[in-house]
């Protein structure tokens, strides 16, 4: 069942619910206002109703139920995942590793061939890169919208994670999320997505080490 | 009894109209007590190199934009100066530069510059004239190369937040070597500007993607690492003053700039 929004399964069917209830309220009051005579319907009536009431939020909890069940496959399924913490394992299937250093205020980017760049990290489309960040100084943020993942980096500690870069090229934001002084709003990088969508190395291993 | 409350309220009132538009201090902060990259390093978080490579990919991407305010500001400034020749850098800009004899004032990163009258700063030579030595160009009458031959050598130190030295002597025709070394807790920038470029950043100052754009400079060097180092040698090609500064977002504001001039051009610096 589709509904004029274009919303389909459980959450359509507990719109029109709510919506039929919302109609059957608001006749029930206009009604209560203006019939001359009041209307005194029997006991099992109202029990009748109390009883639909119930019924009905017993289905609209186990509907919630499998909706949220359903959203958290989804949300687990790893082919869908875009980012994610590192656990430490299968570090070989990544195309690329990146050591930052997040200072006071900008971010610094190492690459594997120990090259420094500022502020600007550039990868090619949909590889999947692991950020290994360190703080210079404060208490830092690492926050890349469009890859979905913030991460707060501690002084004297390394954060590892790991981003899928977006498949359409283009200039996306990295940002620290954390006040970590006056500079704060202005630390932020660019994460530049350009080239040719590597060949090999999607398929090289398990992100979260299982394989 | 109301009247104490209302006399109360007013007084309040008062009291933090005053700490909010008179009594505001400074923009500055403690630096950091020190750079945990040499712990990192002896973890092995971090590559042991001091003094890294920079990453030419990411130089090559041209990912930072110039703004369109400091872009149609240089565009007139390269205009003017090709238009022009013998133009001085008070027909310069509309913008932040008025002539003023005498000793001027260079305050802030507000960023009102006024500059002495003399006329001496030909923007005809700084934009067109390419003398080439080692691999770079003459641009602003500067002539930066990474060595060479020089006739004297100045070190600088980096800290939060200031240069070893605000004001730098030097005459025409001077080749100087520079070495320049990060002495803070905090990753620093080097860079050379002259003042049309100096009146550029006034704009950029005032945004938050300060590090999202392009820092427009006669001599750059991004990103030294606390206790890195660099040197180059420099040859000025004509009279002028020139402001070095580390342009990571509040360093300069906070005092971490200089300036380069020769004889009777300096300015002077309201810092």
């Amino acid at each position: 069942m589709e509904n004029a929004l274009g919303i389909s399964g459980p959450q359509a069917i507990m719109m029109a619910v709510t919506a039929s209830f919302t109609v059957l309220g608001m006749v029930m009051l206009l009604a209560a206002i203006f019939m001359k005579k009041r209307w005194k319907p029997s006991y099992m009536f109202e029990f009748a109703f109390i009883g639909l009431m119930l019924g009905l939020v017993y289905y609209a909890d186990v509907l919630s139920f499998d909706t949220y069940t359903a959203y958290q496959e989804n949300l687990n399924a790893e082919e869908k995942m875009v980012s994610g913490n590192f656990v430490g394992k299968g570090e070989a299937a990544f195309d690329r590793v990146v050591t930052v250093v997040a200072f006071q205020w900008g971010f610094a980017f190492i690459n594997e061939d120990e090259q420094l760049s500022r502020n600007a990290v550039v990868v090619k489309p949909g590889e999947k890169i692991l950020f290994k960040i360190v703080s210079n100084d404060v208490i830092h943020g690492f926050n890349i919208p469009v890859a979905q993942i913030t991460a707060e980096i501690d002084p004297d500690d390394k954060r590892e994670v790991w981003i899928k870069a977006p498949d359409k090229p283009g200039k996306y934001l990295i940002q620290c999320v954390n006040y970590c002084g006056v500079g704060h709003s202005q630390m932020k990088a660019w994460l530049v997505v350009q080239g040719s969508t590597p060949t090999a190395g999607l398929d090289g291993g398990s992100i979260n080490g299982d394989a | 009894m109301i009247k104490v409350f209302v006399s109360v309220g007013m007084i309040g009132g008062l009291v933090i109209a005053y700490l909010t538009v008179f009594a505001v201090g400074p923009i500055s902060q403690l630096p950091p007590p020190e750079s945990l990259l040499t712990g990192f390093r002896a973890k092995g978080f971090v590559p042991t190199v001091v003094n890294l490579e920079e990453d030419e990919t990411a130089e090559e991407a041209e990912v930072f934009e110039v703004p369109p305010q400091d872009a149609v500001m240089l565009k007139q400034i390269l205009k003017n100066s090709s238009s022009m020749p013998g133009m001085n850098m008070n027909s310069m800009g509309e913008a932040a530069m008025k002539p003023a004899p005498g000793a001027a004032k260079m305050p802030n990163a507000e960023g009102a510059m006024e500059m002495k009258a003399d006329g001496a700063m030909d923007m005809k030579k700084e934009t067109s004239t390419d003398m080439p030595m080692g691999d770079k160009m003459a641009e602003g009458g500067l002539l930066v190369a990474d060595n060479g031959n020089f006739d004297r050598e100045i070190k600088l130190t980096m800290a939060e937040w200031k240069f070893s030295a605000k004001q730098i002597d030097v005459k025409p025709g001077e080749r100087i070597k520079f070495t320049v070394v990060n002495d803070g807790q905090i990753p620093h920038e080097f860079m050379f500007m002259n003042m049309p470029l100096m009146s550029a950043v006034t704009y950029r100052a005032t945004r938050a993607d300060w590090n999202l754009v392009e820092h427009k400079a006669l001599f750059e060097k991004a990103l030294v690492l606390p206790g890195g180092d660099f040197s180059f040698v420099l040859k000025v090609t004509q009279p002028g003053t020139w402001m070095f500064m580390c342009m990571l977002p509040f360093h300069m504001q906070m005092g971490m700039m200089g300036q380069m001039s020769t004889p009777g051009m300096a300015m002077d610096m309201a810092m």
